[in-house]
């Protein structure tokens, strides 16, 4: 359960804290999607806990690992912000990875 | 005729075995009264450490609400259910909690001379709440029913006024409850984290706009001589928002941290709870010198965030 559970909190909590600069910092449509990537990782955690699942895979640790890399960029995001398509592509990368573990998760 | 003679046989039998109940209505030995009272306790905190946290969740689904009015992502239906389930999760353990500090209670009372009368009401509505939970692994269905099993001998051990007996029962429940909080404590910490991050953003949104005098800050320096600061401006308001935001990025930290704190002291105290019945239930006595329970940070957390 640690690193799933954690892995979608960090993707969550980095966006949550760094919301309000990303959405100023965003052009045209850019604010739709950023607040549907958004929306994306808090439903993600919130549905993961509701559903409370556990965690002993190898492959969901793997996963868990990719993840933890790219929330470690994402937590700076707002030092990007210059190139607001890179930070939405990153979001994406981690959206992915959290719906593959929370997938994987459940099927344990 | 036949019921009459069955009433009389009852009486009887019941007359015969009197004198043996009395008998085995003992003084509740110092090891049972000090696991009575880790019991006690502990279930007691168990109940305000749960209604804290489902206070969490619930001010976290209002600060999604004003996170849209303030101009913030939308806050979608489907993501409330999810949040409103974890709520409702998280009040049926401290339900259970309560009940469970009413049933700690008989173990407590096992000493007096009369069986408390609500032991059984008690520990049936306990047993239901077991079993309507959703719990998370490794706590298993096998593992619930064991628990409400050992609640029914519990309670025939309360009539008989069997101490041991009654411990022997609670063991199994104590321990399994112990690990339902340890395989839970990531959920349960993780919801403060979410809290903590969720309510900085939004205190330093509000900062951001405009919305909160910085001045504030300078009541400690007035409030002495009765004074009043008047609404920061300019360079003063800039230099106090700044402080502002450090405080409250430190105070974030803070309610995460003690989160923590709690949920490791709510275990350490459940454990000691459990090895503590463990050694009443298999008459091994306890040590002398019984260290002092760290239930405080738990009840101090939980005011501080019911309080909020």
């Amino acid at each position: 359960m640690t690193d799933v559970l954690q892995t979608l909190l960090a993707t969550f909590n980095a966006l949550q804290l760094q919301e309000v600069e990303l959405l100023a910092a965003c052009k045209g449509n850019q604010r739709a999607q950023f607040e549907e990537k958004y929306k994306q990782a808090r439903k993600a955690y919130w549905a993961y806990l509701d559903g409370a699942f556990k965690n002993d895979d190898d492959e969901v640790a793997a996963l868990a690992t990719q993840l933890n890399v790219v929330n470690a960029w994402l937590a700076n995001a707002t030092k990007e912000m210059g190139d607001m398509s890179k930070v939405l592509d990153q979001i994406d990368k981690a959206l992915s990875l959290g719906e593959q573990l929370a997938a994987k998760a459940a099927l344990l | 005729m036949t019921i009459l003679r069955s009433r009389f046989l009852r009486l009887a039998g019941l007359l015969m075995v009197l004198p043996l109940l009395l008998s085995t209505a003992c003084k509740t030995s110092t090891d049972a009264r000090v696991a009575a009272t880790q019991l006690t306790a502990t279930a007691k905190t168990l109940a305000d450490y749960y209604t804290a946290l489902s206070c969490i969740v619930d001010k976290t689904d209002q600060l999604y609400a004003l996170q849209e009015t303030l101009g913030g992502t939308t806050y979608d239906d489907d993501t409330r259910k999810h949040v409103l389930g974890v709520k409702a999760e998280l009040e049926k353990r401290a339900a259970l909690a309560r009940t469970f500090s009413s049933i700690a209670g008989s173990f407590a009372r096992l000493s007096g001379s009369t069986a408390s009368t609500d032991v059984p009401a008690s520990a049936a509505k306990l047993e239901a709440q077991v079993e309507a939970l959703k719990v998370t692994a490794p706590l298993s269905k096998q593992q619930q029913g064991l628990m409400a099993s050992a609640l029914q001998l519990f309670v025939t051990a309360v009539q008989e006024h069997k101490e041991r007996q009654a411990a022997a029962a609670m063991d199994g429940f104590t321990g399994a409850l112990a690990q339902l909080v340890a395989s839970e404590a990531e959920l349960y910490d993780s919801l403060g984290s979410q809290y903590a991050v969720l309510s900085r953003s939004m205190a330093m949104v509000l900062v951001r706009q405009g919305m909160v005098d910085p001045g504030a800050q300078l009541k400690p320096a007035l409030e002495p001589y009765g004074l009043t600061a008047l609404p920061a401006k300019g360079a003063l308001r800039e230099r106090l928002a700044a402080a502002l935001e450090e405080q409250i990025a430190a105070e974030s930290r803070a309610i995460a941290s003690n989160q923590k704190n709690a949920t490791t002291a709510l275990k350490a105290s459940l454990e000691e709870m459990a090895k503590r019945v463990h050694r009443v239930a298999t008459d091994n006595p306890l040590a002398p010198d019984q260290t002092p329970l760290t239930l405080e940070t738990v009840e101090a957390w939980a005011t501080r965030i019911v309080a909020l």
